[in-house]
């Protein structure tokens, strides 16, 4: 049995169908379909390969089930970046419907800003959700009002968007004259051919670029302001760039073409104080126009009039003082020309529709109430909350009615957690992520950004006085001269290199090992310009994070992800008892990891070390590892030097506990044998060996050991009911902790 | 809504002419002699496809062979409509190909803000100075060479491209000759960011046969294309 969803993938008017399904192996499954021939496709059959590898479990059938399952639940977004990420590649040639059912709008893929506040040079490529984080000031709200004034609603005129203090300015002898300008950049691709429906590219003809290398329609649009000679002021541009980056020149240079263009992407946004008061008012951007676009038909209006009327006449009729109020404004007859009769009237209620409509409110009745109490008068929280829901329904209910077919919307959301219980900030997280538009919000949330992958996080950093924007990246790009054995070497590695003889561009899509590395090099003798290139290459694809590992991080760092993106610095460590005792010692050294935003990470629990080491390469986050000097851990150093540390990175960073001991070896030897003795006592744990043997501390270390976390607890409080100075904290420990504040700062 | 024009040129269709006017299912030739109507076939025609499809996008190109053509054809379409006028392209041949080479030209190379130049005069100064460098190439190139802008001009007109153009010739000497100076006059046009007439064609031709998407693109967009052709 086919699903309405598979039915609806291969043809969308088809009323009868038949399917078979013929043969079902293990990873390959074969569908034929056939229909009545008056439609598109009068028979089809396809054959889905390799799915398995994607769900791993089942065939492709029950993946297509799968997928239709959340198609009939709403959650068309999830199903959407399922196929469009792991499945549209292996169903290519399947026709454009399914292309056009999966996400056929237009998405904003990359933004370049350049001079604009903090933002003196930053790309940033987006994905249908993003989400920002970063310190205050660090550039996410400049990201944000970017976007805004680049994409305003109506076809921009001859006055400038932006402030004066919207231009970068370092230092105090620049001003606007000398300022090199804004400019913002926003470049919107097809993810696939053909995914842009014809009407848009009939629409936009003249700005729609193609690029013929991979068949995929986009549209640069660049937003410039700069200070004018002639006309003596800062002077905005609006210019549309050909996929070299010039401007379009004759009738595609038409600034009729920006208002066109605009009508097909509207950017909304929602400010971290999200009032319902003002955005459920009717002047407001999204309940207002829903209000107004209430439509009732005349012969209903007339019933509802006289319906209103008659309420009327029995509210006033209720108190006979209401009527006297009315004689005595009659008065007014004897100053000003007044109908006869009913020239004065007092209205109860509003007697039109659309006014009575637009004092309309929502109401909310709590659970366990009984009343229902108007939005305005519930907590913030409440308010924010269904600020959020109310765009969701115009976006669903009015957009493409008041635009066009085709017009996407692009959400920009600050703080979407404001106010929120963190359950709250989590559920929330979800529900942005089923919402169709294009998102990029901006979070200060760990709650919030728990939720979110790895790799739809943009972090801003503060650099002097500008920003840069960090993001896990799954290819790695160099120009790199073309050579006849550089094909053959990219063909025996498909899907790892790639390389584009147009542009001359080597990209590899994973780790450079050191053989390709020299394989690569060897191609290019005496060419010290391009093994520079090849090497630099090289030292970026470290970065990379495999889906595997992506996959890991995302699971088991998922309780701690939120923190360590908002920590300043990580000691990373093996487990539970190090995590206790190097907070313990911090706290004796007076320096408190909370107030320096360093985060310990017991990498043992919450992923591998090679991960965290590549996130912190990626996300430029200072670091300092130790672990236990035996062989898990010279295997844990193996794993973080294959991140390409260089030989001094590698002696400063990672760290063995010294003499060739573990953690609990180390301290038994370093001043708290006395404290472990205690403990085993009473434990009513007995050694062979006493105070001056040999290996008396040996001994009690391996006693601690069994049980490591219990240990470390007792060991703490004894120090604490002792109260313990910092001179008893090893120097081993002192100084990775001052080198990692010291790193912070 | 029909506007009186509109009615007007309709009703004075022969039922022939109303016929090719209404044709939808497949492509429509009109051959007839000199006066017969043709062009005010295609311009009811071109003016009902807009009227019927107010809320489509598609567009509809309009093709003849010279200028006053396209321009009294476009008055009389737009006559006879109400709005849609910006989803009507009618030109010369000519003026088409230099608005797809403008927009996308740069993928053969070619400049959006190139010139045009139209006269021989200007044309003859560029061979000129094409046989100048050629001569310092090539021992076959010879100040007699000057003379061959209208060999180029019929070769580029053939879409004959630089690669093939020796092959093209039955004198053997001559497609020598000429496989030098045909590179050295595109290099010169080249070096100014200049193209000549037969140019415009030549490079569009290249452009869709070299990049299909680029005429992929032009059928999505151009749903009907109308040529009025009164030479052959």
């Amino acid at each position: 049995m086919l699903s309405p969803f598979l039915r609806r993938l291969l043809g969308v008017n088809c009323d009868y169908y038949a399917a078979s399904q013929s043969s079902r192996k293990r990873g390959l499954t074969w569908f034929s379909v056939s229909w009545l021939p008056n439609t598109r496709y009068s028979s089809y059959s396809f054959r889905v390969t390799g799915i398995t590898r994607f769900l791993e479990e089942g065939s492709a059938f029950e993946v297509a089930q799968h997928m239709a399952d959340h198609q009939t639940a709403g959650r068309l977004s999830f199903t959407t970046n399922v196929v469009r990420r792991y499945i549209w590649k292996r169903w290519g040639g399947f026709g454009t419907e399914l292309r056009r059912l999966l996400g056929s709008c237009m998405k904003l893929r990359e933004v370049t800003i350049r001079n604009f506040r903090c933002l003196v040079d930053v790309t940033v490529p987006l994905d249908d959700s993003v989400v920002l984080i970063g310190e205050n000031n660090s550039g996410k709200t400049a990201f944000l009002d970017a976007l805004r004034l680049a994409l305003p609603r109506t076809q921009p005129g001859k006055s400038v968007p932006f402030h004066e203090y919207d231009y970068h300015m370092a230092q105090s002898t620049d001003s606007l004259k000398t300022n090199a300008g804004i400019v913002i950049e926003l470049l919107f691709r097809e993810d696939l051919p053909d995914q842009w429906p014809d009407a848009l590219i009939q629409a936009l003809e003249e700005i729609v670029q193609i690029d013929p290398a991979n068949n995929l329609n986009s549209i640069r649009l660049r937003v410039t302001s700069k200070y004018d000679e002639v006309m003596t002021e800062m002077v905005p541009k609006w210019e549309f760039l050909n996929f070299e980056g010039h401007p379009l020149a004759g009738k595609a240079a038409n600034p009729a073409h920006v208002g066109r263009f605009l009508s097909y992407i509207r950017v909304f946004y929602l400010s971290a104080l999200r009032d319902a008061d003002q955005e459920f008012s009717s002047r407001s951007q999204f309940w207002g126009r829903i209000l107004r676009d209430l439509k009732i038909d005349d012969a209903q209006r007339k019933v509802l009039q006289t319906e209103l009327e008659k309420l009327n006449t029995s509210l006033l009729a209720s108190d006979p003082r209401l009527e006297q109020v009315r004689t005595a404004m009659e008065n007014l007859r004897k100053v000003l020309t007044v109908e006869l009769g009913q020239g004065v009237a007092i209205e109860a209620l509003p007697l039109q529709p659309w006014d009575l409509m637009s004092k309309a409110q929502l109401v909310i009745k709590p659970c366990g109430s009984q009343v229902s109490f108007p939005l305005n008068r519930h907590g913030q929280g409440m308010q924010s909350l269904a600020v959020l829901f109310l765009f969701q329904a115009y976006i669903d209910v009015l957009l493409k009615p008041t635009f066009q077919q085709e017009t996407e919307a692009i959400l920009t959301l600050e703080e979407p957690e404001a106010h929120l219980h963190p359950h709250a900030a989590r559920a929330l997280a979800a529900i942005l992520g089923e919402m169709k538009t294009q998102k990029i919000t901006s979070s200060h949330s760990p709650y919030f950004v728990q939720e979110v992958p790895f790799a739809d996080i943009r972090m801003f950093r503060k650099r002097g006085a500008s920003s840069k924007v960090l993001y896990l990246r799954q290819s790695f790009s160099r120009k790199i001269p073309n050579a006849t054995e550089l094909r053959t070497f990219v063909n025996k590695k498909p899907g790892k290199f790639s390389y584009d003889a147009e542009s001359t561009t080597l990209s590899v899509m994973g780790r450079m090992q050191e053989e390709e590395y020299r394989d690569l090099i060897q191609l290019y003798p005496n060419q010290s310009a391009v093994q520079q290139t090849l090497k630099q290459l090289r030292d970026e694809s470290m970065f990379f994070l495999s889906k595997t590992e992506l996959a890991d991080l995302d699971t088991y760092a998922k309780r701690i992800r939120g923190e360590v993106l908002f920590a300043r610095g990580w000691i990373l460590c093996e487990g539970q008892s190090e995590y206790l005792l190097i907070r313990y010692f911090a706290e004796l050294l007076s320096l408190s990891l909370d107030s320096g935003g360093i985060t310990v990470i017991d990498f043992q629990n919450n992923g591998s070390i090679g991960a965290f080491v590549g996130l912190t390469r990626v996300f430029e986050i200072p670091w300092i590892m130790f672990c236990d000097n035996d062989r898990a851990g010279q295997k844990f150093v193996r794993e973080a030097e294959a991140r390409g540390l260089t030989q001094a990175e590698r002696m400063e960073l990672i760290r063995l506990i010294p003499e060739g001991m573990d953690f609990e070896t180390f301290l038994s030897h370093n001043g708290f044998a006395q404290e472990y003795a205690a403990i085993l006592n009473e434990r009513e744990m007995k050694t062979t060996k006493n105070v001056g043997d040999g290996e008396y501390e040996d001994k009690l270390a391996e006693f601690v050991k069994k049980d490591k976390i219990g240990a470390t607890r007792m060991l703490i409080q004894k120090l604490q009911a002792s109260n313990t100075t910092v001179g008893r904290v090893p120097v081993f420990f002192k100084t990775l902790i001052q080198d990692i504040f010291q790193k912070v700062s | 809504m029909r506007n009186q024009k509109f009615t007007e040129s309709w009703e004075s269709l022969s039922t022939i002419q109303c016929e090719a006017a209404e044709w939808d299912s497949t492509a429509v030739l009109a051959l007839a002699g000199p006066g017969s109507g043709k062009t005010r076939v295609l311009t009811c025609r071109i003016a009902r496809i807009l009227e019927e499809s107010p809320d489509q996008n598609f567009k509809v190109l309009g093709l003849t062979f010279t200028n006053k053509a396209a321009d009294e054809m476009r008055s009389r379409v737009e006559s006879m409509l109400q709005g849609n006028k910006n989803r009507l392209f009618l030109g010369t041949f000519h003026s088409f190909c230099a608005d797809v080479l403008r927009q996308h030209g740069v993928h053969l190379g070619i400049q959006p803000n190139f010139q045009i130049y139209s006269d021989d005069l200007d044309l003859q100064a560029i061979l000129d100075e094409a046989v100048k460098r050629a001569m310092k190439t090539s021992a076959v190139v010879g100040e007699s060479d000057r003379k061959t802008l209208p060999v180029i001009k019929r070769l580029k007109s053939l879409l004959v491209t630089v690669e093939r153009c020796r092959e093209k010739f039955r004198d053997a000497e001559f497609g020598e000759r000429m496989a030098a100076v045909y590179p050295a006059y595109e290099a010169e046009l080249a070096k100014r960011n200049v193209l000549d007439f037969e140019s415009l064609i030549y490079y569009t031709h290249r452009l869709f046969t070299k990049f299909p998407v680029f005429a992929k693109r032009y059928r999505t967009i151009y749903q009907h294309i109308c040529v009025d052709i009164s030479r052959y």
